[in-house]
């Protein structure tokens, strides 16, 4: 026997399950030459290994597997009531990876998925074609880092950089056509600095108290790191949205608050920020009853949220007491105008 | 606990020595061992899907196998050579190398079964079909039941041109998941023998028919020369050759390596929730319901405390402190439902 070190668990992407309808893709190629040493199991179907019954959301993504498939059906989504639209018109999403290599606690993903596993969509390009014919009928805003983190998995995946080239292709002499989001707490400013700027292209980056971080944002980077990355799209050209969102409640919340509003406005410049967003934590009823149960041990979300409508959010007095609090410490340095607060 | 499964007594030996487990005599449908400090059930089955199923369903009702448990099939196998693959690949060498497997076809209906691989381990791995019946090896054919085997087993076998084959892996599988997720479950199996598939390429319309003659299919279920491994074949894939004792030096072999893995899982089982209650949190709940007493909660009042207790335990909020001052001021225990509705939003104010 090896690897009896005392360690009980298989390090992330030990095994790849990979489609054999996508096994000849060149995206699944380029992945699979990055892990030399991974098993790879060929699978039918994604759902196959994905969606059996009974797995361990929170095991599963502590010893991470990758799955390899071709996204078929739906491609785009109608933005959903839980999300901001920044007062953007034909809001869609897309997810053409799902779950996440970060780790929060109060991540929706271990409501939403039945397994914690990574499954990389290798067909982007028809992705792609399926937005091109609904650009032939509209302008788009579309959220593309939805239900994973693609800046975290950018050495493996390359969706950053292939996003990026796509949008300007749709705008070259259309400006404004095709506008997405990319959501991100990982903290390689390298990327941005590599990259072409392009103004439909919005770097979003989540940011959170360190003590947030430190208590529920596992393996994702400290504050400073993640302000470091902002800069770095700043200074790429970029247009950058700083997220506040999901503010999380913890005893001395405001302080925290307060202080990781100073650290951020220390460094970044408001003025050349597009926008700022402020949410507190809000989740569908059916994915918190399924965190709770896989994460008995969290306090982030085994707080005695209210239900509202089908949706679990903080009692509406701290709620808005939460909200409005950091809302007005963002008023000091960013225009109001440019503070989007999430409204149900 | 571990709940471990074996075909055949052979199989079982060395792990049942290992472990000192002892018979447990009022078990009387299958032959079962316990031991190793209580955490570990053997049960040896008898050869087949439906007696191994049966097994594992009877076994884990009757423990009440759930959260906090394990199931482990070891067990000897074949390994079906491609054409060419025996003398070219070295498969031929394959007899006594264990595996773990990391996909379960049941040949029968082409199904595929995935377990978990969760836990580190220092064994090849290999995915396994699990057929109904005996491949024959004089005539190195196919059962008929690998018709419904899709073409992933094949295209598996191209990287070094085997796959393994048993009677029961898919079986142990589907009827261990009315018990345990795929993280709860895996297969060990070692190779008794190779045989080698013909060359004949594949028709259009399937796998040929196969060769498989009447008396090497396992058709009286388990009986008790099977169980102890005395009638042959004792391997599915094996013919007539293979003998007790040729499984069971197999697996004397590879018994360090086999314990060495179940040694493993026991420790990650030790360290998993069990789901039983600590004595703190007996204490805590045994509180709680004293608060729910004595604010007079509705149902829905007290699954409500309760999740904020849950949330102040895990916040390091001294919600003790909290009901303790309630309790000095007089403001509990309360007299009625009215009080207690007012004393629980004072409650549930204070403790955020
Ligand atoms: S970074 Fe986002 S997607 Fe990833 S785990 Fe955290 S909340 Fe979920």
């Amino acid at each position: 026997m090896r690897n009896l070190d005392g360690n009980y668990y298989n390090p992330p992407f030990s095994h790849i399950y990979v489609e054999r309808a996508a096994a000849e893709h060149p995206v699944t190629r380029r992945i699979l030459t990055r892990f030399p040493r991974a098993e790879i199991i060929t699978i039918e179907h994604y759902k196959d290994v994905f969606c059996r019954r009974g797995q361990d959301y929170v095991l599963q993504h502590g010893t991470q597997k990758l799955i390899l498939a071709k996204k078929h059906g739906t491609l785009l989504y109608e933005g959903a009531p839980v999300c901001q639209s920044f007062g953007n018109e034909n809001f869609y999403y897309t997810s053409c990876v799902m779950n996440c290599v970060y780790d929060c606690e109060y991540c929706y993903l271990k409501g939403m998925y039945p397994s914690g596993n990574l499954v990389i969509f290798v067909n982007l390009d028809d992705y792609f074609a399926e937005i091109e014919r609904r650009l032939a009928r509209h302008s788009m805003y579309l959220c593309v880092s939805y239900d994973t983190d693609l800046a975290a998995i950018e050495p493996i995946a390359g969706y950053v950089g292939a996003w990026v080239e796509f949008v300007r292709g749709q705008n070259a002499g259309r400006p404004g056509r095709l506008k997405i989001e990319l959501r991100t707490k990982s903290a390689d400013g390298r990327l941005w600095q590599s990259l072409a700027p392009e103004d439909g292209v919005i770097c979003a980056f989540t940011l959170s108290p360190q003590a947030v971080i430190d208590a529920c944002e596992h393996r994702t980077p400290s504050l400073a790191q993640r302000i470091g990355a902002a800069e770095a799209a700043l200074a790429a050209g970029f247009p950058v949205r700083l997220c506040f969102d999901p503010m999380i409640y913890c005893k001395d919340w405001r302080s925290q608050y307060a202080s990781m509003t100073e650290q951020v406005f220390s460094r970044i410049p408001a003025d050349k920020l597009i926008d700022v967003s402020v949410g507190s934590f809000r989740i569908s009823q059916e994915y918190l009853k399924k965190m709770r149960r896989c994460e008995p041990g969290s306090a982030v979300v085994q707080f005695p949220f209210r239900n509202e409508g089908g949706f679990y959010q903080y009692p509406p007095e701290l709620m808005e007491e939460m909200e409005r609090y950091l809302a007005e410490r963002l008023a000091g340095h960013v225009a109001r105008e440019r503070i989007f607060r999430w409204k149900a | 606990m571990i709940f471990l499964f074996c075909a055949l007594y052979p199989e079982a030996a060395a792990l049942i020595s290992h472990y000192g487990l002892k018979k447990d005599t009022a078990e009387i449908r299958f032959p079962i061992f316990c031991g190793g400090e209580g955490e570990i059930c053997l049960t040896v089955t008898g050869p087949g899907e439906v007696a191994a199923a049966a097994a594992v369903g009877s076994i884990c009702t009757k423990n009440r196998a759930g959260r906090g448990d394990l199931l482990l099939n070891i067990g000897s196998c074949a390994a079906i050579a491609m054409p060419a693959a025996e003398e070219t690949r070295g498969a031929a060498g394959l007899p006594g190398s264990a595996f773990l497997c990391n996909q379960l076809t049941e040949a029968a209906t082409g199904k595929t079964f995935y377990p978990d691989m969760i836990y580190r381990h220092g064994f090849r791995e290999r995915g396994i079909v699990t057929g109904t019946k005996i491949i024959d090896a004089t005539e190195a054919g196919f059962s008929t039941g690998l018709y419904g085997v899709p073409d992933g087993i094949f295209a598996a076998c191209e990287s070094d041109g085997f796959f393994l084959y048993d009677m029961e892996a898919a079986a142990i599988y589907q009827a261990g998941a009315y018990f345990f997720g795929p993280h709860q479950m895996s297969f060990l199996k070692i190779v008794s023998d190779v045989q080698a598939l013909r060359a004949e390429p594949v028709p259009a319309g399937g796998m040929p028919e196969c060769a498989v003659s009447e008396e090497t299919v396992w058709a009286d279920g388990m009986s008790e020369r099977a169980v102890r491994g005395e009638s042959a074949p004792t391997n599915p894939a094996a013919g007539s050759s293979l003998i007790k004792e040729e499984i069971m030096r197999i697996m004397e072999d590879g018994v360090e390596e086999l314990t060495a893995y179940i040694d493993l899982l026991r420790d990650a089982c030790r360290g998993s929730d069990s789901g039983a209650a600590t004595a703190k949190e007996k204490s805590d709940a045994a509180f709680a319901e004293k608060l729910c007493r004595d604010l007079r909660c509705s149902q829905t009042m007290r699954s409500v405390l309760y999740q904020h207790l849950r949330y102040c335990a895990l916040a390091g909020i001294d919600y003790r402190a909290v009901a303790a001052k309630m309790y000095r001021d007089g403001r509990l225990p309360c007299r009625d439902k009215r009080e207690g509705k007012l004393r629980f939003e004072e409650l549930r104010r204070e403790l955020l």
